[in-house]
């Protein structure tokens, strides 16, 4: 089920908010909340929701395997007994299996066919949606019991309801147990904090309705055809709209899975923080997609073979994995190793000698960098992904301008401001006006709730035609 | 930096024996060191969470890398719920600290007292504002929202789109096994999304939302799709155009060699301007472009189409040369397939754009003429019949639909009396027809436009022609089972509105069979998309026999159809968007 949904909106969650808060104890919204979940899961294709119990059951015990005993723990062994090791080690090899089968045999088994020759049988295993967020969660998990950070969940249904909760189960953020172990037992839904919820909620669906949607409207005009074919113009004028879209579409979905986790009192961490500001292309990954990045930082560099001295070679490799996790194709990789070649730049520029830089020069640099490589993140076709490149230069064949360009841009040129806009941080500059008095605190308070109803309207309204725009981040799942 | 991660798990694994709060740095502490914040900052007052969560946030580390997230800037910073824990501890901590007071000089306690008395009140007054202030916007937004739930659950929920011309998706029944497939909850989905209550009203505004979007640029908008022309291979096709003119021979070998000259009589007599008195061979290259000027109008485009300001809509041709030399490539297969015995034509009708897609918008269509040409380059045995010079004499008539992406009767009577002539069939006038005629017509563009007010605003007749010859008609599925017998033209008043063109046999998905007492001895084949359909009455007086197939449903092979059923003519027909696009590639299933 999508979030930007008309059935999701007004008949799966009215249900879910009416049982959870009809029902008192928190065992019983637990309860609720479960239930709603594998349904929200289930929709669609039920069967993939056998993945999940299996991924949760075979979890949960090894858990409890990878965690120190009481004993342990009164001994105060410092080194893991080998029984957590071989815990923690099953953990590994059977999420990342189940990643490996479910979402990249398909490419292995191309590739090794296409690389040597071979022609071993091409397996036919469509992608489990989902199974990238839920699985790096319960690995997260694994980890976190075998170095002691969390204690292990002995409840069953208390580790399937952190796996399964529905407003971060399919396209993050990732959230770590960590963060939400202490609510799954004591949580209360303060007023304030089911009202900051809903309002975050509506932003989120605003955000992926009224301009994601229509950005995309505009992208696939041009991308959705022959690229080839296209000005130079409108190469640029095209990939620019699909990173300002790719930023509202996923940024969306994950102000409205916060926004529905605080409404169920659960509060999860932020997963963008205005990317586009960003100076350089480091800061650009300490602002966007910010639970997968500190995943791989807290769970691939600790490793041995990833954390090794040579700083560039543990770049290399994250950046390959950050790559190859969002999707089973070359392009994908490419554009990870793309941003690992530009990082590695700056690491050994320095921070003070970049620092030293003018501040324009390190905006555009960063700029075009993250736009061109979300033009490789767009083409999964490669013949395609090497026309977008080299119509993006002179060398392009058709042309600087055909003209359609600048006539599209004049038709949808309050869509385009407002996108451009709404990459800057408003409501923080709004909450620090509202913070000059009681008075002003109240009326930026009175004008945002009226502003999220219109949006609420707006959005539903749309959602009558926008009935097929699946979130871009559900194919990465 | 790079880290041990074994003093990582150290300090984790203190953190977690010990049990101390630990702040989102990762260091174990007091909670008054640990914000860096004023803790009476107002932010901190609000909320009342405070006392119940302890705060551990083991996960958090200070590991700061090139290429990672810096936890500090990327998530304490922004996490204004955790920044906000924080402040309350300190807020917490600092209430607990209060009964101690007492023991403090009984002087400073009343002054401190009243301090303390005056900071309660401004703290709970600002709380009970906060508080209102949540329950405000709760209050409205859970109003709407469930107002809105309300709406979608009772309201009335529409089973038709008369607009459309479809009936809307249905309330699937439910069963464990379409449950456990999938089809029941994408099914209902459907359902849901398409029988909003209000439905039509919804798109109304939503297509004027879109219009809002931008500014009209030149008097033109573009809210869909857009026609990237393929230009690729421009001059290779003109050059063939060029170099080899077609020269397939017209076979007339058949029993009434005589037709010919009663189709010019006829087509002379009917008024056609047509004088060409060589009917044996077929129209070369040699001709010119017919220029036609179409009257000048602004316009926007709106959902897939331009729609004009005076109510038109234009599918606009994206066209493709590659595409073109499949299809023709198709073609020739075929006649290779079913020898000399059989003449095989190209009609390939051009769409309302060329002549009416005013000068200014010439730009974002590609040529349909180019891309006929194309096609006729690439003929080998094939005879091309052009409709475009023969439609083109006659823009002034009503030959295409305004509101719909089909001609209109008149047009298709035009081209199949080019193509009677290319053939040497005999071709009756119009005045032999009855003609039914019938206002208000709003046909597929009203859609394709996403429902554009001009379109709908502007309706238009309709005129269809009854033939008044003996003839019968019967139907075959796809697969060559017969179904029944029927009339050719379906009864319009039993038509909604938007679907008069579907008076003609109704359907795509169908074999259509008429037997005439036209006695020529010739049989013809048509090989068409929903162009071909307004075609057919126009040949019942000059075959004797004529099956009609559609390119992209009929599942026989169709030489050896066409052999079977002793077809002598075999006319493909069908507009430029099917022959360049996608619904060639179809032929493949019968053609092979």
């Amino acid at each position: 089920m999508i979030f930007s949904s008309l059935v999701f909106l007004y008949l799966f969650l009215p249900l879910c908010l009416l049982f959870y808060f009809l029902v008192k104890s928190t065992k019983g919204k637990n309860g609720v909340l479960i239930v709603f979940s594998l349904l929200f899961y289930s929709w669609g294709e039920p069967v993939r929701i056998l993945f999940l119990l299996l991924s949760a059951v075979v979890n949960y015990f090894l858990g409890i395997g990878a965690a120190p005993t009481r004993e342990e723990l009164k001994r105060g062994d410092d080194t893991p007994s080998v029984r957590r090791k071989v815990f923690l080690a099953l953990g590994l090899v059977f999420n990342i299996g189940m990643i490996g089968v479910f979402k990249y045999s398909k490419f292995i088994v191309t590739n090794i066919n296409g690389i040597f020759g071979a022609s071993l049988p091409v397996p036919n295993i469509e992608p489990v949606i989902g199974i990238s967020f839920y699985t790096f969660q319960i690995l997260s998990y694994v980890v976190d019991c075998y170095w002691e950070k969390v204690e292990p969940q002995r409840k069953f249904t208390k580790l399937l309801l952190y796996i399964s909760l529905f407003p971060q189960l399919i396209a993050g953020p990732i959230v770590r147990y960590s963060t939400i172990a202490d609510e799954i037992d004591n949580r209360r839904v303060t007023l304030s904090d089911f009202s900051e919820g809903f309002s975050r909620l509506v932003l989120g669906l605003a955000k992926k309705v009224i301009l994601a949607d229509n950005l995309f409207n505009i992208v696939d005009q041009f991308f959705g055809k022959d690229v080839g074919a296209l000005t130079m113009a409108g190469t640029w004028y095209s990939v620019i709209l699909y990173s300002l879209y790719i930023y509202f579409d996923f940024s969306g979905y994950s102000d409205m899975a916060i926004g529905m986790g605080r409404m169920f009192g659960f509060h999860f961490n932020e997963n963008f923080n205005h990317p586009y500001l960003c100076k350089d292309v480091t800061e650009f990954w300490q602002r966007w997609h910010i639970s997968l990045g500190s995943f791989f930082r807290d769970y691939l560099l600790p490793i041995p073979v990833f954390g090794v001295r040579n700083k560039y070679t543990s770049l290399f490799l994250v950046w390959l994995c950050t790559g190859i996790w969002h999707g089973a194709n070359w392009n994908y990789i490419i554009w990870g190793l793309y941003y690992g070649a530009f990082i590695m730049l700056e690491t050994a520029i320095g921070k003070k000698r970049m620092a030293k830089i003018p501040i324009v020069i390190r905006h555009i640099y960063s700029k075009l960098v993250i736009i061109v490589g979300f033009g490789i993140f767009y083409f999964e076709d490669l013949g395609d992904l090497g026309k977008f490149l080299r119509n993006l230069t002179p060398a392009n064949p058709n042309g600087f301008s055909s003209g359609i360009e600048a006539m599209s841009l004049v038709n949808n040129l309050f869509l385009v401001i407002a996108a451009i806009i709404c990459t800057f941080p408003l409501l923080n500059l709004v909450k620090k006006f509202s913070l000059r008095s009681q008075n002003t605190k109240a009326v930026v308070s009175v004008a945002g709730t009226l502003v999220s109803a219109g949006l609420l309207v707006l959005s539903s309204i749309l959602l009558v035609n926008a009935t097929a725009n699946a979130f871009l981040y559900y194919k990465f799942g | 930096m790079q880290r041990d991660p074994r003093d990582l798990r150290l300090q984790q694994r203190a953190q977690y024996q010990g049990g101390r709060p630990v702040n989102s740095a990762g260091q174990p502490g007091q909670p008054g060191q640990r914000n860096p914040r004023d803790p009476r900052d107002p932010r901190g007052i609000r909320d009342p969470r405070a006392q119940q969560r302890p705060v551990q946030r083991p996960d958090a580390r200070p590991v700061n890398r090139a290429g990672q997230p810096n936890p500090n800037r990327g998530q304490v910073r922004q996490d204004a719920s955790r920044s906000l824990r924080n402040v309350e501890q300190v807020k917490s901590a600092a209430q607990k600290s209060a009964p101690k007071m007492p023991q403090r000089p009984p002087v400073r306690q009343t002054e401190e007292q009243r301090l303390a008395e005056h900071k309660k009140k401004i703290i709970s007054s600002s709380r009970k504002r906060e508080h209102s202030l949540c329950a405000f916007n709760t209050a409205v937004l859970l109003t709407i929202f469930g107002f809105i739930t309300l709406f979608m659950t009772f309201g009335k929920r529409p089973n038709a789109a008369l607009e459309e011309n479809r009936d809307l998706a249905k309330m699937p029944t439910f069963s464990w096994k379409s449950y456990f497939s999938g089809e029941f909850t994408s099914a209902f989905a459907e359902f849901y999304n398409d029988t909003v209550p209000m439905r039509s009203t919804f798109k109304t505004i939503i297509s004027e939302f879109d219009a809002k979007l931008g500014l009209s640029y030149g008097g033109a908008e573009i809210h869909g799709d857009l026609p990237i022309i393929d230009n690729g291979d421009k001059d290779t096709a003109s050059g063939n155009t060029s170099k080899i003119p077609p020269t397939a021979n017209l076979i007339t070998s058949h029993e009434s060699t005589k037709a010919p000259q009663s189709t010019q009589s006829t087509a002379q007599s009917s008024g056609s301007t047509e004088s060409t008195t060589e009917s044996s061979s077929a129209e070369s290259s040699s001709h010119e472009q017919p220029e036609v000027n179409a009257p000048d109008h602004g316009g926007e485009m709106s959902g897939t189409v331009l729609v004009l300001d005076d109510g038109t809509g234009i599918s606009l041709f994206g066209g493709s040369f590659k595409g073109g030399e499949f299809y023709a490539g198709m073609l020739n297969k075929y006649k290779q397939q079913v020898g000399d015995d059989v003449n095989v034509y190209s009609m390939v009708a051009p769409t309302s754009g060329s002549f009416y897609l005013p000068a200014k918008f010439k730009g974002y269509m590609a040529s349909e003429w180019d891309n006929i040409e194309n096609i006729n380059s690439f003929l080998d045995g094939v005879i091309p019949v052009d409709v475009y010079t023969a439609l083109s004499k006659h823009v002034d008539e009503h030959i295409y639909s305004r509101t719909d992406h089909h001609w209109q009767p008149l047009g298709a009577y035009y081209a199949a009396q080019e193509f009677a002539r290319v053939a040497g069939v005999p071709f009756a006038p119009l005045s032999d027809y009855e003609a039914v005629s019938r206002d208000g017509y709003v046909g597929t563009m009203y859609m394709f436009s996403d429902w554009n007010k001009k379109i709908r605003d502007n309706p238009e007749n309709f005129t269809y022609y009854k033939p008044q010859n003996v003839y019968e008609t019967e139907y075959y599925d796809n697969n060559m089972n017969f179904k029944y017998k029927s009339s050719l033209l379906l009864n319009i008043d039993n038509l909604a509105t938007s679907s008069w063109y579907l008076v003609f046999i109704g359907t795509d998905e169908i074999v259509t069979h008429v037997t005439t007492d036209c006695k020529n001895g010739r049989k013809l084949l048509i090989v068409k998309d929903s162009y071909g359909n307004a075609t057919i009455p126009c040949y019942t007086n000059s075959f004797e026999e004529i099956w009609m197939v559609d390119m992209r449903y009929f599942q026989e092979n169709l030489a050896d159809f066409t052999k079977e059923k002793g077809i002598t003519d075999t006319v493909f027909t069908m507009c430029s968007f099917s022959a360049v696009g996608g619904n060639a590639t179809d032929l493949k299933n019968m053609i092979y």
